[in-house]
């Protein structure tokens, strides 16, 4: 009996350990590549003096990293706000209002979040055109909030819907306005929900690259996602791998702190992220 | 205290434009002080009726009235009432002095009064080492306690409870209904109760109204609606075990008034209105309220014997037709099953419904 769990676990652990080699080994190399010179065989930081100094590569200039680190952080906070306003609202809404088309919309809804958004880019683009907000910050809000929102809400009508009426009724009957209960007891209750989609629209939006490409045509006005993004697919020339790899290593270190210090609410999303329809 | 006049609760399917009618032409009266059950079966009302009461839902039609108060469209939290929940409903982001303490604050007192008493009132229902905690960590029984405290603690003119003891288990369902009703009895605040379970209903209100299909079927004290109910409904729905009913005809034989079914012939009291003679009626008689006698013209095969503690729960099938009886003995019986035995029913005890009538209970005509 015991020979056998061990076997069998044995078994899973060799399996899990092969499927992560591959894995192993393209973090291994892509750490390694930002210092280590695979040709001459030589260990050095030069790479990384993008953090001091402007770079110049192939007869092309890039700008200073810190601005665009600025920006990024405008940017995704930004985002942050903007869906949080809209998809907690609108979420209590679908969740406990009953209005003429809930249903309709809430089946609209479901589809926008599997909409393949790639199809309507050009479409977008002129849209954006004749707004004359192309090349600004607002063009790439709207569009980014605009494709990301219907799934947002989807998220936070879950975490609605888990909070039973009693407890909005229990705040109305003593003593609360509809508003005051929203505020007190169901703003606090599905507090998690709102990190969870706080943090999704964070992610999201610390890792666009495609609207900046697309609607963003002065360097300076780039994040991080988009300065990236542009060093890989300038006239597809080949670069530095040495340089993509420390700016990628340099993109990616908050995220990976970031996720060691809020697995915890990941762990919730999972819960009460995806129930009812 | 509390006056419901021809509520009326209608929901309309958003599909069939049909309309239903959870609550139809509920009238109430409720005395000061008074605690009152609504009972009945899932789907009947009372929670709806409750509801209403609370202002939580707006009747279709009729009104309410606190205190001769019209109050049919004041919001919930102008009615001052108290009320507790089947699920608490305690707010999981607070401790339970936060909890206590929500309807005084949103009233506006200051916190240093309102926290003072949130403690005397914590102290009544004795969780006052509970106060710095989460909710979370407390039992059902302790939260039910929170519940009840931040109910009660803004000192409202109406206690109202929906099926509060239904998460609670068997024994701690007794103590918590004791508790209850000498809270209740303490501080004289008037009470509504909604509960399925006719024992609870019973044991703790002054008078219950059995609503079945929206409508009262009987408001009455627990007393009269156990021994003269007023139609089949509330006669079925009330008693454990049930009370056995027989479909039968009314019958004058030699003088003597006689109800008369297969394998069934009693006889009745006099009183019968004369307009029930050859009628079908249905008789219903309590367990409690058969012997097994010599001989009857009632014959019936034991089919089962179940021991109940003080006494003998005895299921008999009537020989040659499907009618089965039960009634409870308190000696020790000597029959076994399969054999037969003779039983007579005490004709004070015995109730008509008339069937054709809503099942009114013919004594009530």
């Amino acid at each position: 009996m015991n020979k056998k769990v061990l076997l069998r676990k044995s078994i899973v652990h060799m399996l899990m350990t092969i499927l992560a080699v591959p894995i192993i080994f393209m973090v291994a190399w892509y750490v390694l590549s930002s210092s280590y010179n695979y040709s001459s065989g030589v260990f050095s930081l030069k790479n990384f003096s993008f953090l001091i100094e402007d770079i110049s590569f192939q007869g092309m200039t890039l700008p200073l990293i810190w601005p665009i680190v600025l920006n990024t952080l405008i940017y995704s906070s930004i985002i942050v706000v903007v869906e949080v306003m809209i998809a907690v609202p609108a979420a209590y809404a679908f969740s406990r209002l009953d209005f003429r088309g809930r249903k309709t919309a809430l089946k609209f809804l479901f589809i926008m979040r599997a909409f393949p958004g790639v199809t309507l880019i050009i479409a977008t683009f002129l849209i954006i055109l004749k707004l004359g907000i192309i090349n600004t910050y607002l063009g790439v809000v709207l569009v980014a909030v605009s494709g990301s929102l219907p799934g947002q809400i989807y998220i936070m009508k879950g975490f609605f819907d888990d909070v039973p009426w009693d407890l909005e009724w229990a705040a109305m009957v003593d003593g609360a306005t509809r508003w005051r209960a929203f505020r007190k007891v169901l703003l606090p209750t599905v507090s998690s929900g709102i990190g969870a989609i706080a943090v999704f629209a964070f992610l999201g939006a610390y890792g666009e690259w495609f609207l900046f490409k697309l609607f963003i045509f002065d360097d300076t006005a780039l994040t991080m996602g988009g300065y990236l993004a542009k060093l890989v697919t300038k006239e597809n020339s080949i670069l530095s791998y040495g340089l993509i790899t420390a700016i990628g290593l340099f993109y990616t270190l908050p995220i990976i702190i970031f996720y060691i210090f809020s697995q915890g609410i990941f762990m919730r999303i999972n819960i009460g992220g995806t129930k009812r329809v | 205290m509390i006056q419901l006049k021809g509520i009326v609760k209608e929901y309309e399917n958003t599909k069939t434009k049909e309309k239903t009618r959870a609550v139809d032409g509920v009238n109430l009266d409720i005395k000061k002080g008074e605690f009152i059950a609504l009972l009945g079966p899932s789907g009947c009302g009372k929670t709806t009726t409750l509801m209403m009461i609370a202002g939580l839902l707006k009747p279709t039609e009729g009104d309410i009235f606190f205190n001769d108060k019209l109050v049919t469209y004041m919001e919930p939290k102008d009615r001052n009432i108290g009320m507790v929940f089947q699920s608490y409903a305690i707010y999981p982001h607070l401790k339970v002095k936060d909890n206590i303490a929500f309807p005084l604050l949103e009233r506006g007192m200051n916190k240093k009064e309102a926290y003072e008493k949130s403690m005397a009132m914590a102290k009544i229902l004795q969780i006052e080492q509970l106060m710095e905690r989460k909710p979370a960590q407390l039992s059902g029984g302790q939260q039910q306690r929170v519940a009840i405290a931040r109910a009660l603690v803004k000192n409202p003119d109406i206690l109202l409870l929906d099926e509060p003891m239904s998460n609670l288990d068997a024994r701690l369902k007794l103590d918590v209904r004791d508790e209850i009703r000498q809270l209740q009895q303490k501080i004289g605040v008037t009470t509504v109760i909604v509960t399925h379970d006719q024992e609870e209903a019973q044991a703790i209100s002054d008078r219950v109204a059995v609503l079945d299909k929206g409508k009262i079927q009987q408001f009455d004290t627990p007393y009269n609606l156990y021994h003269s109910p007023r139609n089949y409904f509330v006669a079925n729905f009330l008693g454990n075990p049930p009370m056995n009913f027989i479909d039968g005809i009314v019958r004058v034989k030699n003088g003597n008034i006689f109800f008369e079914a297969d394998g069934v012939l009693q006889m009745l009291n006099e009183e019968i209105p004369s307009k029930y003679i050859g009628r079908t009626l249905r008789l219903g008689i309590r367990p409690h309220d058969i012997r097994m006698v010599a001989y009857s013209e009632i014959m019936f095969r034991i089919e089962l014997v179940e021991y109940l503690g003080q006494k003998e729960l005895i299921k008999t099938k009537s020989i040659g037709n499907p009618l089965s009886i039960r009634f409870t003995q308190e000696e020790k019986c000597t029959a076994k099953v399969g054999d037969t035995c003779y039983l007579d029913f005490d004709k004070n005890k015995i109730h008509l419904f008339d069937m054709d009538n809503e099942g009114i209970n013919i004594n009530y005509l």
